[in-house]
């Protein structure tokens, strides 16, 4: 034993009280007698494998527990325009050379789209539908204004020529000839929402193409000449007419929830914002106006009521930000990906940009600030959750589930085993057939079976539940097996006759001489046992019959990763769940090898 | 060794006897009523006609009685190979997984053969070459094995093989227009990752089994006296050793066939492979009660049949296990 080895293993022993033995003992040093357990300890320290393994498995469980602590996650949050967005966190990491040379920016899903002063277009973020993929014509000239709708960016380049690019299924890329002609020279506000675009003429006209199916596309003849500003939400365009009153086109509940004293006149809006099922406008004296669907706290209530004039609105999907006189940000919504974040600025905040999860502000000086949705470090699911918070979440669940399960198998595993062994009889034959009738049902089709039969009317969380104590249930019967047989051997062996024969009680020779060396076999095949229950936890789930959604676990994540276009496209939908699998169940299974061969040496010299 | 032979036969009609029930059991507590599913699936419209038909089928399944006299029918009806009726395949059962029967065992019958193959060969070769390089890879492949999901080792087979290097198809079955060879080249093709897939999961298993029994007897008394004899490294490894070796590899081999059947259900969905287990988990979504029982049935049934003739093949070639 060198001289390390024995520092760290004193160590070690010094947190059970057993320092001071050890120090007595280093006078003989190398003729030290040293216990079974403690060989077994010294072993096991000794074992490089199982030491990589146990410090990885703490380091899991550590980056589990201290990841789900830190990022609270509501399992029924679901954001469909983040939907499978790949790893990345640049979405607010704008080019430094923008500051003091900004005309503007607008912000697409999971990108931001600058126009600089001198004509050149800056995209930062997470590509989506290859809107990073800005056409060698966009790039060699120069580009005197732009959109971006959900996916896609429309450019009008100093030649007069529109061009789009990025997501065009309703065409909405693509301006249609019949409006081109009528708009040519006269362009003066470009917009794009969900799956639709439009210009406003600088005589007060609108035209919208591509999806048309909420009615997006209608302009009413009474606004036609009399507009001034266009804004588009997912599925409407909120217009802004020269009286200072508003026009809204599409369905839904904004669109029927309009206050009508920003229609009759009464009132004379400024600024306006809309998005999904919100929209926001102010009158010229800085007063606030919100309607649309009240769950999303888009919605001043009676008694709310900010102070400050409002000067500028800028609309996101889960907050608005608002622009105080005082050259104030103040924002209204929820802190959904870190919309309420605020940053400090260094003077008064001019202008506020962005859409969507980003929101960017520039300040008197001409620098940018943003705040917002960074991205996410493992990319998004298919209903646009973070995928690392589910992992972290899904850890829990999964390491947790195994532990129970591998609890309760421990448990009736054990028992029956240790009866068996040492009461024998009918008992034991008894034991023995119905683990013989349980190991000859297939263990996955039955669980499977059973899972379903028992589980259907329940919710999600029994089901966690059920899943647990199916696995426990019917995987005892190798252990009580193992520790039966250990028992019998062990009970032949010579130092249990010498110990009856020096007239030891019977009691003392099953607690002090057959139960350590039980207990050592039964310690190896458990934890071995626990990395088994985490892979039958993951292919039962991933099958669709273990932990359900919403409750996350590592398996299930995998449920709706089979189909060949997401293995292809959606990598990070399936690899870092399973990493995170393979990592936890290898580093238990080198824990358990490192037990066995710390308990029984001849083994690590086969 | 016939004495042998029968008493593990009659040991094992408790067992079945068990399991019947068990199964039986659990028809019983399934969510939903096999025969309102029945009713629906006949497509009947005139109230009258509905009650008349819930009638007979009620009484055809004997659902009237007690459950002791169910189970009776029920078992009755099986031994006789009357599995019933599957709704999604709208034919018996019996018929229904012919097809998936035949895939599933074309199936397992190629992992079984490299697995053996395999593992017997690179198995002996660790445990002589014991601490070399060689016996490090099988080490550490086996290690990896036994940690990895078998849902991932296909998904990366997919990822590599067919999306990347667009070599082999994704998975599910031939076409039918397929004719001829070209037809059998096609399955050839689709076979190769699930078979891959599978081979790996169990050659992590059995490598270790093989390495460990070829040290356990290369390090007997009988093999040291043939080296002492002088015999040459080859004819100690693959007469002595090996003939030896080979009792527990066969053995393990064989009982992994039952769990082999089983195992496959992940590796079939995701290939979306038409066999056995693929049809468990339709059979579980779509509600197919009649298919459900009979697939339960069927993995026991192979699963004893291994376990029966492990043992049996045990005593065979050891003698002395009969004496236990």
């Amino acid at each position: 034993m060198n001289k390390k080895n024995k520092s760290i293993f004193s160590a070690f022993l010094g947190i059970f009280g057993t320092k001071k033995k050890i120090e007595n003992l280093t006078v003989t040093d190398d003729s030290t007698i040293i216990t079974p357990t403690r060989a077994v300890f010294n072993n096991f320290i000794e074992n490089k494998l199982a030491m990589v393994g146990l410090i990885g498995f703490i380091s899991l469980v550590l980056f589990i527990v201290i990841g789900a602590a830190l990022n609270p996650v509501d399992f029924f949050y679901s954001e469909p325009e983040l939907r499978n967005i790949a790893p990345g966190t640049n979405m607010l990491n704008f080019p430094k050379q923008l500051n003091g040379n900004l005309k503007k920016i607008e912000s697409g899903t999971s990108f931001s789209v600058a126009l600089d002063n001198d004509g050149k277009l800056h995209i930062w973020g997470v590509d989506i539908k290859n809107v990073k993929k800005v056409p060698d014509k966009v790039k060699n000239s120069k580009v005197e204004d732009f959109t971006v709708g959900d996916s896609f960016i429309i450019a009008r380049l100093t030649s007069g020529e529109y061009i789009g690019w990025g997501n065009n299924i309703a065409n909405q890329a693509d301006i249609p000839s019949s409006v081109a002609s009528v708009i040519t020279g006269n362009v003066k506000q470009l917009f794009a929402g969900k799956d639709f675009s439009g210009v406003v003429t600088l005589n007060g006209k609108a035209y919208v193409w591509g999806d048309q199916a909420q009615g997006q596309d209608i302009v009413k003849k009474d606004w036609m000449g009399r507009i001034v500003k266009a804004e588009a939400g997912k599925f409407n365009v909120l217009y802004l007419l020269d009286d200072g009153t508003l026009g809204i086109a599409g369905k839904g509940y904004v669109a029927t929830t309009l206050p009508t004293e920003l229609t009759d006149g009464s009132v004379k809006v400024v600024d306006i914002a809309i998005n999904k099922n919100n929209a926001i406008a102010i009158d010229e004296n800085g007063k606030v106006y919100t309607w649309g669907n009240s769950g999303s706290k888009l919605l001043l209530s009676e008694n709310e009521e900010i102070t400050d004039k409002i000067v500028q609105v800028q609309a996101g999907y889960n907050a608005f930000a608002l622009l105080t006189e005082n050259g104030e940000v103040k924002m209204l919504g929820k802190n959904v990906l870190g919309e309420l974040n605020v940053p400090t600025f260094k003077g008064k905040v001019e202008n506020l940009m962005g859409n969507y999860f980003q929101f960017y502000a520039v300040d008197e000086f001409g620098n940018i600030s943003s705040w917002g949705n960074k991205g996410f470090i493992l990319g998004s699911d298919e209903l646009g959750r973070d995928l690392l918070t589910r992992i972290f979440h899904g850890g829990k669940i999964s390491l947790f589930v195994g532990i129970i399960a591998v609890l309760i198998t421990s448990i009736i595993g054990m028992s029956a085993g240790l009866i068996s062994g040492f009461v024998g009889g009918w008992i034991d034959n008894l034991i023995q057939r119905i683990g013989e009738i349980i190991s000859s049902i297939p263990f996955l089709p039955l669980v499977m079976t059973l899972s379903f039969a028992i589980g259907n009317r329940m919710t999600a969380t029994q089901k966690m539940y059920l899943v647990m104590v199916l696995i426990g249930l019917l995987s005892w019967v190798g252990l009580s097996r193992l520790i039966r047989g250990q028992i019998l051997i062990e009970r032949e062996k010579d130092f249990v006759l010498a110990a009856r024969a020096l007239g030891l009680k019977e009691s003392t020779i099953i607690l002090k001489h057959i139960l350590p060396s039980v207990l050592n076999i039964a310690i190896v095949s458990i934890t071995l046992g626990y990395a088994g229950t985490m892979l039958t936890e993951s292919g039962l789930s991933f099958l669709g019959f273990g932990i359900q959604s919403p409750i996350p676990s590592w398996g299930n994540m995998l449920t709706n990763a089979q189909e060949a276009s997401v293995v292809d496209i959606y990598w990070w939908r399936w690899v870092f769940p399973t990493a995170m699998i393979i990592i936890a169940v290898l580093s238990v299974n080198l824990i358990g090898d490192g037990f066995r061969e710390a308990m029984d040496p001849k083994s690590n010299e086969k | 060794m016939i004495k042998y032979i029968i008493r593990r036969i009659l040991s094992l009609i408790p067992v079945v006897f068990a399991i019947s029930i068990l199964i039986f059991g659990i028809t019983k507590i399934m969510p939903g009523d096999p025969i309102e599913t029945k009713i629906i699936q006949s497509k009947v419209t005139r109230v009258e006609e509905k009650t008349r038909l819930r009638q007979e089928l009620t009484a055809a399944y004997g659902l009237d009685k007690p459950l002791p006299i169910q189970y009776i029918k029920w078992i009755t009806r099986v031994a006789k190979g009357d599995l019933g009726t599957s709704t999604t395949y709208n034919k018996s059962v019996v018929s229904a997984i012919k097809t998936p029967l035949q895939n599933t065992i074309i199936l397992n019958v190629f992992v079984v053969f490299f697995s053996l193959t395999i593992s017997i060969f690179a198995g002996i070769k660790s445990a002589v070459k014991r601490g070399s390089l060689y016996d490090q890879f099988w080490q550490v492949f086996s290690l990896i094995g036994t940690s990895v999901p078998s849902f991932f080792i296909s998904l990366l087979l997919i990822y590599v093989f067919a999306l990347k290097l667009k070599l082999l198809p994704t998975g599910s079955m031939p076409s039918a227009s397929l004719k001829g060879s070209a037809y059998l080249i096609d399955w050839a093709r689709r076979l190769i990752l699930p078979v891959t897939t599978l081979t790996i999961m169990s050659l992590a298993g059995t490598i270790r089994y093989v390495r460990s029994a070829m040290l356990d007897v290369l390090s007997q008394d009988f093999i040291r006296t043939a080296r002492a004899k002088g015999l040459s490294q080859k004819v100690i490894v693959y007469s002595h050793a090996f003939r030896n070796a080979l009792i527990p590899v066969v053995t393990i081999v064989i009982g992994s066939i039952g769990s082999l059947f089983a195992g496959s259900v992940i590796t079939e969905t995701v290939f979306s492979w038409n066999g056995m287990g693929r049809v468990l988990v339709e059979a579980l979504s779509s509600l197919d009660y009649d298919m459900i029982t009979s697939l339960n049935l069927f993995f026991s049934i192979v699963y004893v049949m291994t376990n029966l003739i492990t043992d049996i093949a045990y005593a065979l070639v050891d003698p002395r296990v009969k004496l236990k």
